[in-house]
């Protein structure tokens, strides 16, 4: 024949058919079985890196409503401190505005009442200047005759008045 | 005795001094009668009993016109 030792051939394939079995237990099972784990590790880890991520996520949508929240609330705050200057501001116009023109009226009221006795007090001095000047005129007019009548008048009017 | 006092412009004639004591007489009685001029009455006669003044004198009437 060709010289083919079927024997040894059969004995390497039984041998090799062992030692593919043993590889198969003792290297390619745990071999594979290491690398499940350390996949199955690899996951975990993304996994809980992908939680936390989530979780930090949702606490950074909390702080940024609390954020906002705080941001409305300050704006509110500024904006009633504003109205209420303003309205103060409108107040003190106001009140400012009235004493003014109080203080006007008053003025006005005491220009007239100055000028009301300054033209008494004109009169009056006019009145004392007529009186003077006609004193004098009577002085120089009333003869001896007219005084005596005039005192006879007197007499007269006071009797009848008793 | 009331006493008077009887103020007039000028001394008063002897027929005006009846006129006036006459008067005083009845209105008072029996009087004690000072008389005195002042020139600034102007005219007329100012009697003053004591109490009340009778102003009948041209100076007097004069400031009632201002008075009014």
């Amino acid at each position: 024949m060709l010289g083919i030792d079927w024997i040894k051939i059969l004995i390497h394939l039984v041998v090799f058919a062992v030692l593919g079995v043993g590889l198969y237990f003792l290297l390619y099972k745990p071999v594979l079985r290491f690398i499940r784990n350390r996949q199955e590790s690899i996951q975990k880890g993304i996994d809980d890196g992908n939680a936390l991520k989530e979780e930090g996520n949702a606490l950074k949508a909390e702080y940024d409503q609390k954020l906002s929240a705080i941001e409305e609330e300050r704006n509110a705050v500024i904006a009633e401190a504003e109205t209420q200057k303003q309205e103060i501001l409108d107040a003190a116009k106001e009140s400012a505005a009235r004493e003014s023109e109080a203080i006007k009226q008053r003025a006005r009221q005491e220009a007239d009442a100055a000028k009301q006795q300054a033209v008494q007090d004109m009169q009056k001095d006019a009145g004392k200047v007529a009186t003077l000047i006609a004193g004098e005129i009577l002085h120089r007019e009333i003869s001896a005759e007219e005084n005596d009548q005039i005192i006879l008048d007197c007499l007269k009017a006071w009797s009848e008045n008793d | 005795m009331t006493k008077i006092h009887v103020t007039t412009a000028t001394a008063l004639s002897p027929r005006m001094l009846d006129e006036v004591e006459r008067w005083l007489n009845n209105r008072y009685g029996t009087v004690s009668v000072q008389y005195h001029v002042d020139d600034s009455l102007i005219g007329g006669i100012v009697i003053f009993d004591g109490e009340t003044v009778f102003d009948g004198s041209v100076k007097g009437k004069l400031k009632g016109l201002n008075t009014l």
